[in-house]
């Protein structure tokens, strides 16, 4: 009897689960907008503190769904008004167009804790740019009074196959199929990259202060790589050709792992050649590891890999 | 000496052609051999009927006609020696050859040289039409646009006026930071070079953005660039630095000092 009253319990709770958690991702994203972007290369996203997902999509606009959202009194400083741009959407944001591109940005009535979900066509270049903390601009880490301010913040962007140029203080960056030519800048924050292929015409940098960096290439991609990491250590599955290490007394491992040889070189750089030279690709960490993997490896059954 | 060895002998045994010791032996063999006395009478039965049968004379026109080829042929290749003998016309065109040989190695050897001059020359052009079409036709917009033709300034390793021109534009000026990262990072190659170094402390003071000054102290403090200390004290004091900046900047300081 008690089992059974449990039993109920239990299921009563998980549907209870479900309907809070599908009534919150319905009702947390309910304020939106949208807009035509015929004529615009490229999007540009200024200041968005709040946890941002990025999207592609094949139609012929932006839709922009925000979540969090509270209006701040109108009553801020001169400075500040300066400082940010006014808010022409009602939903915290400005969103003006500018020598075909299209830039949203933060605005003098934007919210702390408010989360972005933009979804934009794919055939555009994305850029983002988070301001870094200084006297001059105002913004610090400490500052909590309801407006929102440089803290760290998830950005995830997906399914992009054009250009990605991101520059931001602190934030944990996760790129899925994408295929770059990418320019990533950050100084705190770990970086995500699952590349669908990488880009061809254009190289590709990731640039990291405090963080680590995880890429995930198609086994198959040619590219002249330059792995930095003077304090942390470099993993990969790749075998690098004519490899030029920085260090002749940097300290190396080599493991197997279900047949697959990961390399591991400690604090220093290295450049060379995966399968044959490509567009180049730089992945530098001033404090942190790189890894560097394969995917898509086909599988073969009881084969070895070697190099 | 067995049945074979002397079967072989018999022939020489009859025409008298063997050593005494041999004769002997192959005469007691044949007193108690009997299949090799049959083999022997039968070889000298053989030869009697030989030398008995009658002599046929080789027909008169058949030495005629071989004699009439023979002159024709002596003809023919007199015709075309010319007066030299077959041995002399071989070593003229083994000469010949070897000299047509020679020649032609000669030539091709010359042409390759020319051909690789062309295109090195070629490539040179190439280059140089790279660098004047990726400054000129990217794409405003475009951040990986620019980042390339810092790349492809960046190919052939030397340092030239325009080449840090360029660099130092993008690093100055340029109001995109990752471009300005691309520009330090290509900079960074001619550690050895005394301009691309004070440029590099130059740029230290005037650098506003956080990611490319922590870029530029670590390369200077890691080169031991003892003239970059004073950019780094102004770096420390001044009020608009990014705080970690600061930080970094005054551990680079502790080093060079």
């Amino acid at each position: 009897m008690y089992n059974k009253v449990k039993q109920n319990f239990m299921v009563m709770k998980t549907v209870y689960i479900f309907i809070v958690v599908f009534l919150h991702h319905f009702a947390s994203f309910s304020q939106s907008t949208e807009l035509a972007v015929a004529g615009t290369e490229k999007v540009r996203i200024n200041d968005l503190y709040g946890d941002l997902k990025i999207s592609a999509n094949n139609s012929e606009s932006i839709r922009i769904e925000i979540a969090g959202h509270k209006n701040i009194p109108e009553s801020i400083s001169e400075t500040e008004s300066v400082r940010y741009k006014p808010d022409n959407t009602q939903l915290g944001i400005n969103i003006e167009k500018k020598d075909r591109i299209l830039i949203i940005s933060a605005s003098d009535r934007q919210s702390q804790f408010t989360n972005y979900r933009i979804s934009i066509p794919k055939k555009l270049m994305i850029e983002i740019r988070n301001k870094f903390p200084s006297k001059s601009n105002g913004i610090s880490f400490n500052k909590n009074d309801g407006r929102y301010d440089a803290f760290m913040n998830n950005i995830n962007v997906r399914g992009f196959k054009n250009e990605i140029d991101i520059n931001v203080f602190a934030s944990d960056l996760k790129l899925n199929n994408v295929t770059g030519p990418l320019a990533i800048s950050a100084f705190y924050g770990d970086v995500n990259i699952d590349f669908l292929r990488l880009n061809q015409d254009n190289p590709s940098q990731i640039e990291l202060f405090n963080g680590n960096i995880k890429v995930n290439l198609p086994y198959d991609t040619k590219s002249i790589v330059t792995l930095n990491s003077e304090s942390g250590y470099i993993q990969t599955d790749f075998t690098i050709k004519k490899a030029t290490v920085m260090s002749k007394n940097t300290r190396t491992e080599k493991n197997r792992v279900h047949g697959v040889i990961f390399r591991k070189y400690y604090n220093t750089n290295i450049t060379g050649i995966i399968n044959k030279k490509g567009t180049p690709l730089t992945i530098t960490t001033y404090n942190g590891n790189i890894k560097l993997l394969r995917k898509d490896y086909p599988y073969i059954p009881f084969y070895i890999y070697t190099d | 000496m067995n049945c074979n060895d002397i079967k072989s002998l018999l022939l020489d045994y009859l025409d008298n052609n063997l050593d005494k010791k041999t004769k002997l032996e192959i005469e007691k063999h044949l007193d108690h051999c009997k299949i090799c006395s049959n083999e022997l009478s039968q070889i000298r039965l053989l030869n009697e009927k030989i030398s008995n049968m009658n002599k046929i004379e080789n027909p008169r026109h058949l030495f005629d006609t071989f004699m009439l080829n023979l002159e024709k042929e002596k003809n023919r290749l007199k015709k075309w020696s010319f007066g030299i003998n077959s041995s002399s016309l071989f070593r003229i065109a083994a000469s010949i050859l070897i000299f047509i040989t020679g020649l032609l190695t000669g030539v091709l050897v010359v042409t390759g040289y020319l051909e690789k001059t062309r295109i090195k020359k070629m490539e040179n052009e190439i280059s140089s039409l790279k660098n004047a079409v990726a400054i000129t036709m990217f794409n405003p917009h475009s951040t990986s646009d620019k980042i390339k033709a810092l790349t492809y300034f960046n190919e052939n390793n030397k340092v030239s006026p325009d080449l840090l021109r360029s660099l130092e534009n993008a690093l100055f000026f340029d109001d995109n930071v990752n471009v300005r990262l691309a520009a330090a990072n290509a900079l960074f190659r001619y550690r050895d070079n005394e301009q691309v170094m004070e440029l590099l402390i130059k740029c230290l003071s005037s650098q506003d953005e956080p990611m490319v000054q922590i870029a530029i102290i670590k390369f200077l403090v890691d080169s031991r660039e003892k003239r970059a200390a004073e950019s780094l004290q102004y770096l420390i004091k001044n009020d608009d630095t990014n705080i970690i900046v600061k930080e970094y900047a005054d551990q680079g300081l502790h080093v060079l000092l």
